[in-house]
């Protein structure tokens, strides 16, 4: 399990992190829209795990609550789980896992399938990137590479929008 | 990202239908700043509830809201808890509306 010492590391990388900038918003919805585009799935997110809940630093194909939200709770968080692993999580099919299945993003609001990758900056896992299914879908060893890829490039980003004195 | 709107909803901390999330409310805030402060909490709990105007006994949404916004004002660490608390009012506020709507 993530100790907390390791939550206060990530929420204090974070809180150094111009996080509201709209051009960093821009480039972070950019990158997800290209994602989702070359696994061919509707949704992709960059996803901040904090203490209660899920921000989204940048999101493609989002709608309804979760968009309004701009988030989700931390409980219901499928990146949480790639954050406290520190490995890619994986889901091919949502209705069928155990810890997913009761998941209301899964039975709810219809995410049937789930890929993501750790994101970190300074060696903390901040978040995760992620790819999101409406149905089941198998992933590849290829798709998992082109998430770790991505998830790079979004930590370099990341460290371009520091605030003043981190 | 996050919506302006802000849907109108009772108080009933069980009011999202399927989705089964309650209320968040100023124990859950303090909750989560005891797990990140730990013994020393009180001191900063006490102010943003000063700085609020609240007494910390409120169980309403808004009151919840409002120390959040207190929070957004806060060191650094409280600022980031205070962005979860925020995205937790939000998606209730928008899950109760929604089924309420139903």
């Amino acid at each position: 399990m993530m100790s907390d010492t390791d939550l206060l590391a990530r929420m204090h990388v974070l809180a150094g992190l111009d996080l509201d900038n709209p051009a960093l918003r821009q480039r972070l919805d950019e990158i997800t829209a290209r994602t989702a585009g070359r696994l061919g799935l509707p949704i992709s997110l960059v996803s901040f795990v904090l203490d209660t809940a899920q921000l989204l630093g940048g999101t493609y194909g989002v709608e309804g609550w979760i968009a309004a939200a701009g988030g989700t709770p931390v409980e219901w968080s499928f990146c949480a789980n790639a954050v406290e692993s520190g490995r890619p999580y994986v889901v091919p099919d949502t209705s069928v896992d155990p810890l997913q299945s009761v998941n209301p993003l899964a039975f709810v609001d219809g995410f049937g399938s789930y890929a993501g990758v750790p994101l970190i900056v300074d060696g903390t896992i901040l978040g995760a990137h992620c790819v999101i299914g409406t149905a089941a879908h198998e992933f590849t060893d290829a798709d998992l590479a082109e998430l770790r890829t991505s998830a790079d490039e979004i930590a370099t980003v990341l460290q371009g929008y520091r605030r003043d004195g981190h | 990202m996050a919506s302006t709107a802000r849907p109108e909803l009772d108080d009933s901390r069980d009011s999202t239908g399927a989705h089964q999330l309650t209320q968040p409310t100023l124990d859950d805030a303090l909750a989560a700043l005891r797990r990140l402060y730990g013994p020393h909490c009180d001191d900063l709990w006490r102010t943003l509830l000063a700085r609020t105007g609240l007494t910390g006994q409120e169980t309403d949404l808004l009151s919840f809201e409002r120390l959040v916004n207190t929070m957004h004002g806060a060191q650094p660490i409280a600022q980031m808890c205070g962005r979860g608390l925020a995205v937790r009012a939000a998606a209730y506020r928008h899950l109760a509306a929604a089924n309420r709507g139903k």
